[in-house]
């Protein structure tokens, strides 16, 4: 699924959730993906937003930044939200930065997908 | 970015509490203490990408060497009158660092900064609760394609009320952007290069977080006026111990 070509893949499982599968070593390249991805993100409806790590490999100051940037527009436009796939390093930086405040971590898809019913990210 | 990026995450803080320092003079530290690390959404005020770039044209080193020797000379690479001390020899993750900063009037600002990230071409501070501002700030070097390039980016939010009527008032934004113009100059003139810095602003959100109100119980501008008011800082730090600072 993550063969590099493309860094942030969008997925849209129903009308209220949209998810973003990132794929390898988030740094400064993801600038150009992020925003448009905000660009696409801010014609669709759907409240939900859940941004999948599974396939991340690591992540750099640059690209903490452009991800923090990306949740701030996100809130923005109200959206609310979930991430899964944190693995136990990501999760540090996670903490680190207060993450938890931003956006919901969840164990897995199926999970991060009852954000509507669970708690407001 | 860096070269270990398939060995999970290196390079990161691993979130270890800040102790003692003796290379920060006490009353300094004082102001240091409990002072947890602020994203830039942890602030009151709206959120600002602000960029300062500097290309260093004819300079033949690797971006690597470029940012290990300005990083060797960061603190020098200061505006006068202003000090940054970090904690130990090298800017490592986890490494805290000292911000002293002279304003007009006769103001002074103690605060202070965490280095969160590090690698080769790269370093990220957070700055710690009382700042002006919540975020993340880093410095890095890339390349336009031909020649070097020295960046430094912040993205912050005014810490809170005080600081975000300051920013409004544009007068601590003129003055945060003459700061990083100087720093990143006198960067460039390292490596013998005289330029003016490039400077690209973006306001992300101009929603005001009412919920870090009470950050304004430790902000380090009124903490630090019954402490520095008026006073040389060169002279707080001149009183340390040999070999301390």
């Amino acid at each position: 699924m993550c063969d590099q070509s493309h860094l942030i893949t969008i997925r849209q499982p129903s009308p209220e959730y949209v998810i973003l599968d990132l794929c390898g070593f988030v740094n400064a390249a993801f600038a150009r993906s992020f925003e448009s991805i905000s660009g696409s993100l801010h014609n669709l409806v759907a409240p939900n937003v859940v941004i999948n790590f599974s396939e991340v490999r690591g992540m750099d100051g640059l690209g903490l930044k452009h991800l923090l940037v990306f949740c701030t527009i996100m809130r923005k436009l109200n959206r609310k939200l979930a991430a899964y796939g944190v693995n136990s390093e990501l999760r540090q930086i996670f903490s680190l930065m207060h993450l938890d405040n931003l956006l919901r971590t969840c164990e897995n898809e199926f999970q991060a997908l009852g954000l509507k019913e669970g708690k407001d990210g | 970015m860096g070269e270990d990026q398939d060995s999970g995450l290196p390079g990161w803080d691993d979130g270890s509490v800040f102790s003692d320092c003796p290379a920060i003079p006490p009353r300094v530290l004082k102001l240091l203490r409990n002072r947890p690390p602020r994203a830039p959404f942890e602030g009151f005020g709206g959120q600002f990408l602000r960029t300062y770039r500097v290309t260093l044209p004819g300079v033949a080193l690797s971006p690597e060497q470029i940012f290990s020797r300005w990083m060797e000379n960061f603190p020098a690479t200061w505006p006068a009158g202003n000090h940054f001390i970090p904690c130990a020899p090298e800017l490592t993750p986890g490494v805290t660092a000292a911000i002293l900063l002279s304003m007009p009037l006769g103001m002074r600002i103690v605060t202070g900064a965490r280095v969160i990230y590090r690698d080769s071409v790269s370093l990220t501070l957070v700055t710690l609760l009382g700042h002006m501002f919540a975020g993340l700030i880093t410095f890095s070097v890339t390349t336009d394609g031909v020649d070097p390039v020295l960046q430094t980016q912040a993205f912050v939010s005014p810490g809170d009320p005080m600081y975000d009527l300051i920013f409004r008032l544009g007068m601590g934004q003129r003055g945060e952007d003459q700061f990083w113009h100087s720093a990143i100059t006198s960067a460039a003139w390292l490596f013998g290069v005289q330029a003016s810095a490039q400077q690209e602003n973006r306001t992300i959100s101009s929603q005001l977080q009412w919920r870090y109100f009470g950050n304004v119980w430790y902000n380090a501008g009124i903490r630090s006026f019954f402490n520095f008011y008026g006073r040389s800082f060169e002279k707080t730090l001149s009183r340390q111990q040999p070999g301390t600072a």
